[in-house]
């Protein structure tokens, strides 16, 4: 599965060819957002984290799943 | 600015309304309401005609210029940036929601025995390649596909089976629960609600001032078509047979059997459904390259857009390793109020405009 996020990430390395003719922050806040992009989903992967959005969504307003259920009575 | 017809933004989020509704969520809307669906159906679509209206109205306030650069106007530079990722994030959790359910429907269904990895890699490859390209391309492709998404949806309702129980009709009047009804409403509302991303794209039709017009003929088609759906579906099935199944309009689709010709209009079906699948993860995506693009006060959502491809890919290979956790979360109240809460944030943009103006006033 590792193989492809590096697809993904030698596809979004191929942007590099737009992205080298535009102003320095272009390129600055690119590189930045692909490195740490790349960083987060490998460890993601490796250490088999939760879906960010599950977390986040848990996080925020997970005390209100015990309060409505869904589910018929 | 002000490249495409009304029509045009009709014909798009129509696809993209019916899209998920019709696929994968008429099960849990049976599950949840019964018989009561019908009127959580209606009851949603107007909750989120209110909802999408805030939209409309902060819109307005710079027909010309998009939200996200005239938001910050409004808010103050930071905290729209922030408001503009939350919404990038909410982008990609739908995202991230859609093509789960898509892997889970077409791998199982179609393609058994490819490791799920490879569906949902190849499925976001498409969608970013096509969202890379931009509205324009959206746009044209949603007006290919209106016609044969439709037409092909309002036939297939000509010939479903004579298995129908219309006897079963009489239950949509005499059972009435408050409380599963409102329930219902809280669960369904965000499906309709999504058309709140309407916000970031207006000022690239020609609307002029008809904007809720527009917005009412795609929220009433597409919610007659769901209902429609729904009731035959309900009629077929019942509510209990029907909210335990997985995919009951594509187990009703396998009914239909129209002479020799063609034995089973099930991939027909499927073959469209996926196309208006397609067709809402890439406006997902790029609506999400585009925000963060301005957030980021970048020329172009371009080369971003595989970056933020490759995320969604991860956060649904999360969610492939766990499919009882997926479930859950999708049917969880804390999800659907997390979607109704970002869909509520231009009310917010409204109330500090107005408490703005107030207090300039009064200075």
């Amino acid at each position: 599965m590792i193989v492809i996020i590096l697809v993904f990430a030698a596809i979004a390395g191929m942007e590099w060819k737009y992205v080298r003719g535009q102003h320095t922050y272009f390129k600055r806040v690119y590189i930045m957002l692909w490195i740490v992009c790349l960083l987060f989903e490998t460890a993601a992967m490796l250490w088999h984290w939760m879906p960010l959005p599950y977390t986040v969504v848990h996080l925020l307003l997970g005390w209100l799943d015990p309060l409505i259920q869904f589910k018929r009575q | 600015m002000g490249a495409f017809t009304p029509y045009q933004m009709v014909r798009l989020w129509m696809i993209y309304l019916i899209s998920t509704p019709l696929a994968f969520l008429l099960g849990q809307l049976m599950f949840i309401a019964q018989f009561e669906g019908w009127i959580t159906i209606l009851l949603s679509c107007c909750c989120s005609l209110f909802i999408v209206s805030f939209a409309v109205k902060l819109a307005a306030y710079d027909p010309r210029v998009e939200w996200g650069i005239f938001g910050e106007r409004i808010m103050g530079k930071w905290p729209h940036k922030t408001i503009m990722l939350l919404i990038v994030f909410y982008c990609m959790l739908l995202l991230t929601v859609v093509v789960n359910a898509y892997r889970d429907f077409f791998g199982s269904t179609y393609l058994p025995g490819t490791p799920d990895w490879v569906v949902t890699g190849g499925f976001l490859v498409c969608v970013a390649v096509v969202s890379r390209s931009g509205l324009q391309t959206i746009v044209y492709m949603a007006d290919g596909m209106f016609i044969l998404v439709f037409g092909v949806s309002l036939l297939t309702l000509l010939f479903l089976p004579g298995s129908v129980w219309p006897d079963m009709s009489i239950a949509l009047v005499t059972h009435w629960n408050g409380t599963t009804i409102w329930k219902s409403v809280l669960f369904v509302t965000p499906w309709f609600a999504e058309m709140m991303l309407v916000l970031i794209m207006l000022p690239h039709f020609r609307i002029h001032n008809k904007t809720m017009k527009y917005i009412m003929i795609t929220k009433i088609s597409s919610c007659l078509l769901i209902m429609l759906y729904w009731l035959i579906t309900l009629f077929v099935f019942g509510p209990h047979l029907g909210g335990h199944l997985r995919f009951p309009l594509m187990e009703l689709i396998r009914f239909v059997e129209i002479g020799n010709i063609i034995e089973n209009l099930d991939p027909i079906m499927i073959s469209l459904w996926s196309s208006s699948l397609f067709i809402k993860c890439v406006l997902l995506l790029y609506m999400a390259a585009h925000l963060l693009a301005q957030a980021l006060k970048l020329p172009s959502h371009r080369p971003i857009t595989f970056v933020l491809a490759t995320l969604v890919y991860v956060f649904a290979n999360g969610f492939m390793q766990r499919p009882a956790e997926f479930g859950a979360f999708v049917g969880s109240p804390s999800f659907a109020i997390f979607l109704l809460g970002v869909q509520l944030i231009p009310l917010l943009y409204l109330i500090v405009h107005k408490c703005r103006s107030i207090g300039a006033k009064s200075n």
